[in-house]
């Protein structure tokens, strides 16, 4: 019962569209967990059943250990939900709409003024507070919507792809934002296909086409593409290097002779902080000279193209751009 | 400017097809009102309700009353003995009319071969009075040739009988306005509420505000009530501003208290929101409400009684009258504006609405999806 989300074998199918396909997940309490996939991979659909409003095909739900088939209303209460597309009312003002969802949560009339005055002070939107929902700009849109989902202190947050559209800085507000309600110990679950914004969150979970492909800490993720992680080296020598032996090497990736007689080689190890110190050692024993060795940065984005691509991992497509 | 044009021709006609439960309904919906109104009105006038006073003992009455028993128009409820009786019950709107066959009618035919009868009319009801006025006549014209028969035969000469026909008129004064502009208000009342009840629901479903609305604690009754209440005053200030123009401005008779009109159209009100609440939850999109909202004014033109009368509806058709809110609205509203009744007198009609409307807002809840999609 330590989970606050927890899916089993979800299943969602549209007609012959199956667009989630035995999805098994579960996110902690207290962490940001960041679903991530392209567009159609079934994020929106994920979401919506665990909000009650689609009906799963097959498959259990629980949010924060209730079952939300046998009692959605209680789970409903610990959720603020964003929806992907804004669905507040836009003939009504900022404040209106939260004053309407302050009261539809029931929540005593002292206590909406005083959440929505420290809302509108930290989503920045107080000199709107004012005007037509409908009229705001798309990113204060956002901020309306987060502010609303947080009114009524939920434990869980779950947000539909919030940063779609919206300019980095908005961007970089959000996840501040994220971290913070994290460090109060809430539990916010955000899809996005973003991959770079992601490396903000505690935990990723790859999905592509219904199903979870990786999940993981950011570093994890990425050193599940290569089974490790890669470095590069220059070196100068007699020999042509073509193989090596050394129980922490996981494969010699690429091999080429550059100019000046010089080779350079990328490594995929298991462990770059522990390996790194023991490469000039390997290398001259072996007769080179080292002439730079740097670990070669891996982007989420690579990973994530790698692991949704399905089959072949073109590793010389990831690697050819940090050379 | 042919190419854009058979562009936005091409994309209209895609549209509208491409939704096939609009495409349904926006080909159904007229054939179904065609239908239905060819069934209900191909057949003759039957069963108005009548009284029958009969003063006259003598033979020659029971030709008549035997003919009138056989017509398939008039349904005779009540038989009294006196024209006052009979009066009365046309103006209490027990019956919509009633013959009487005076005292020495027979004496009159026998000695003169001439006679009288009275129809008592009751003129608050729209076109029903020349219907039956031409029933009484044909029926007269058939007693009037039988009895000159069979008195020719009895006597050996021929004898000529005539007799005629005086109607009385109760509310016979009233003009168009007095007895059509209520109802038009009652049209107004049913409308303009229903069709604001009919597209609220699926509006928000179509915008995605539902989306968010059902992630919260907010229940099927809150959502149903809440919608419902605001367009019910809209529904009373439409009543209430149409009671004055049409007798204030347009001099429409009102025997009626504001309080009891007020209380009718909020009852129509009620019934006609549920019923339009009931839409916006089986419906899909806006325009499929829209088309059963306009389905609704037409068949309710049609089939409510304030236009053409139920009497010419077949009996197997007249059902669809009483799920027309309009059917008893008519019902209530000419007994307290022209009859002048109190609402007490009229309470079988209004309580009908409520209950109508209790029953298609439970209907409306237990239908509408707490899910999207
Ligand atoms: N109501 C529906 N009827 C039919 N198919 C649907 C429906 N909703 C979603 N789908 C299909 O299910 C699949 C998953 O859609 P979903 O919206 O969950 O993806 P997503 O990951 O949220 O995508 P995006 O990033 O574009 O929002 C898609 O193929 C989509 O076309
Ligand atoms: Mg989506």
């Amino acid at each position: 019962m330590s989970y606050m989300v927890e899916l089993i074998n979800l299943v969602k199918k549209f007609g012959n569209i199956v667009a989630v396909n035995g999805l098994n997940l579960e996110i902690n309490k207290g962490e940001i967990f960041a679903l991530l996939g392209p567009n159609g991979a079934g994020k929106t659909t994920t979401v919506r059943m665990i909000m009650g409003l689609l009906k799963p095909t097959r498959g259990k739900i629980f949010v924060d250990g209730i079952d939300i088939s046998k009692n959605l209303s209680e789970a409903k209460k610990r959720i603020g939900y964003v929806p992907q597309f804004f669905s507040l009312y836009e003939d009504l003002t900022v404040l209106e709409n939260l004053y309407f969802f302050g009261k539809i949560y029931d929540l005593p009339k002292n206590v909406i003024n005083e959440r929505i005055r420290e809302l509108l002070e930290a989503v920045n939107l107080r000199e709107h507070k004012d005007k037509l929902a409908g009229n705001l700009s798309g990113g204060l849109k956002r901020r309306l919507s987060f502010a609303v989902a947080l009114l009524h202190d939920p434990k869980l947050l779950i947000l539909d792809e919030p940063t779609a559209g919206i300019d980095p800085p908005l961007r970089r507000a959000f996840w501040k934002m994220f971290k913070a309600l994290r460090n109060e110990g809430k539990t916010i679950l955000v899809t996005t296909h973003y991959m770079d914004e992601t490396e903000h969150a505690d935990r990723i979970g790859l999905i592509s086409r219904g199903q979870l492909v990786a999940i993981g800490t950011p570093t994890e993720i990425k050193r599940k593409v290569f089974d490790g992680d890669l470095i590069r080296i220059v070196f100068r020598g007699g020999k042509i290097l073509t193989e090596l032996n050394a129980p922490w090497l996981v494969r010699l990736l690429r091999r080429e002779n550059t100019a000046n007689g010089e080779q350079e080689v990328v490594l995929i190890v298991k462990e770059l902080a522990s390996v790194l110190p023991k490469i000039p050692i390997v290398l001259k024993k072996l007769g080179f000279e080292p002439i730079l060795i740097e670990p070669v940065s891996v982007t989420l984005e690579d990973a994530f193209i790698a692991l949704t691509s399905g089959g072949e991992i073109n590793v010389g497509e990831i690697i050819r751009g940090y050379w | 400017m042919w190419e854009r044009l058979s562009a936005v021709i091409g994309k209209e006609w895609r549209q509208l097809i491409r939704d096939k439960r609009t495409i349904a309904l926006v080909i159904a919906l007229p054939l179904t009102v065609m239908t239905i109104f060819g069934l209900a009105y191909s057949g003759d006038m039957t069963g108005v309700k009548i009284a029958l006073a009969i003063e006259d003992d003598g033979p020659l009455s029971s030709v008549i009353i035997s003919e009138i028993f056989n017509s398939r128009v008039f349904d005779v409820v009540y038989i009294v003995d006196s024209f006052d009786e009979a009066k009365y019950l046309v103006e209490q709107a027990e019956v919509k009319g009633a013959i009487v066959i005076p005292a020495g009618f027979s004496t009159d035919i026998a000695n003169l071969g001439i006679g009288s009868m009275y129809l008592i009319l009751d003129g608050s009801w729209f076109n029903l009075p020349s219907a039956m006025q031409a029933e009484a006549n044909r029926i007269i014209s058939d007693v009037s040739d039988k009895i000159a028969l069979s008195l020719s035969v009895q006597r050996g000469y021929s004898q000529p009988v005539s007799i005629t026909l005086y109607s009385i008129w109760i509310h016979g004064s009233l003009k168009v306005i007095d007895i059509i502009g209520p109802t038009v208000m009652g049209i107004m009342v049913q409308q303009v509420p229903m069709t604001l009840a009919a597209i609220s629901i699926v509006r928000e479903r179509e915008k995605g505000t539902l989306e968010k609305l059902l992630t919260t604690p907010m229940t099927r009754f809150d959502l149903i009530i809440g919608k419902l209440i605001p367009f019910a005053v809209v529904g009373v200030i439409i009543g209430i501003s149409e009671l004055f123009m049409v007798t204030a401005v347009f001099g429409a008779i009102n025997r009626g208290t504001p309080l009891d009109v007020l209380i009718t159209s909020l009852a129509l009100a009620l019934a006609a929101l549920s019923l339009g609440l009931l839409f916006s939850v089986i419906s899909r999109n806006q325009l499929q409400t829209m088309q059963i909202s306009t389905f609704m004014l037409i068949v309710s033109f049609l089939f409510s009684g304030f236009l053409l009368p139920i009497e010419g509806m077949k009996n197997e058709i007249r059902f669809i009258v009483y799920v027309i809110p309009l059917y008893y609205f008519y019902q209530a509203i000419i007994g307290i504006t022209i009859r002048g009744v109190s609402i007490i007198d009229v309470i079988e009609p209004i309580l009908s609405l409520f209950l109508y409307a209790l029953i298609f807002l439970v209907l409306s809840m237990a239908l509408m999806s707490k899910r999207i999609g």
